[in-house]
């Protein structure tokens, strides 16, 4: 029997939040770095920021309420026919 | 916090006379399309709010890839953004820079003496380039790049002018260096 949990999906989902929240950072160290951060770059920066955080405080509290332990059973071997 | 001096290494006698970007109009497509990816999550959630969505299993799943891909738009718009942002032309009293961004790892700075331009050209393209003033402007050169172009510029014909003084003033400031030299 093979099966898959919630929990399973909201971890792939935290690592995904991480590499994203990593590429946001290498966009503002290139706008640090080539001194390039001023009023406009700073204004998109931060509202992407914003809509990124909202983004996943919002899915988060979404998930916070569900109960991550049930599972989905993708191939159960019992219902297999003998024959096959 | 780094300056722009720093990055093309500026002189103590150097002058920037202009920084140069795409003109905002050429970004307003990316802002279009980034939208209508925006958009894509709410209108399948309200297509599909009876359907897969109300399902104790997928739905959450769903609303996760939802979640996940709009985080990766917005990613994906602020690499566009700084992708515009960080193509740069500057000209100073001295010399051209051009400073191209490609993607997150890859930048090229290439630079060019004023002497060493040879000819400058400016042109505006179709019914937008001729109504928001924005076109290319070309400038062929004796080094070892042979052409510096400013796609998309605001003003081209102004920028062409102004290069073309600028090379002439630096022209004649070494001039009159190398007579106070003799």
């Amino acid at each position: 029997m093979f099966s898959l949990s919630l929990s399973f999906f909201v971890i792939l989902y935290a690592i995904f939040v991480v590499l994203t929240l990593v590429f946001a950072a290498i966009n503002i160290y290139h706008l640090v770095s080539t001194g390039m951060l001023n009023l406009l770059s700073f204004s998109i920066s931060g509202l992407v920021a914003l809509l990124m955080f909202a983004v996943i405080a919002t899915t988060g509290i979404y998930v916070s309420a569900l109960d991550t332990t049930q599972t989905f059973t993708l191939f159960d071997s019992a219902s297999v026919p003998i024959g096959f | 916090m780094h300056h722009l001096s720093e990055t093309i290494h500026q002189e103590a006698n150097e002058r920037i006379k202009l920084l140069l970007r795409r003109h905002p109009i050429t970004f307003i497509p990316k802002i279009l399309l980034v939208l209508i990816l925006l958009a894509i999550p709410p209108v399948f959630g309200t297509l599909f709010e009876q359907g897969l969505l109300a399902d104790p299993f997928w739905g959450p799943i769903l609303v996760l890839l939802g979640s996940g891909y709009t985080l990766l738009i917005l990613t994906f718009f602020h690499a566009l953004f700084v992708d515009y942002y960080l193509d740069v032309w500057v000209v100073t009293n001295d010399r051209i820079i051009d400073i191209h961004q490609a993607g997150l790892f890859k930048r090229t700075v290439a630079e060019l003496d004023l002497k060493q331009v040879q000819d400058v050209t400016s042109k505006t393209v179709g019914i937008f380039g001729t109504f928001f003033d924005f076109g290319t402007v070309s400038i062929q050169t004796a080094g070892a790049k042979e052409k510096f172009e400013f796609q998309n510029i605001p003003k081209p014909h102004f920028i062409r002018s102004k290069i073309l003084k600028l090379a002439e003033l630096d022209a004649r400031e070494d001039a009159a260096e190398a007579k106070g030299w003799l």
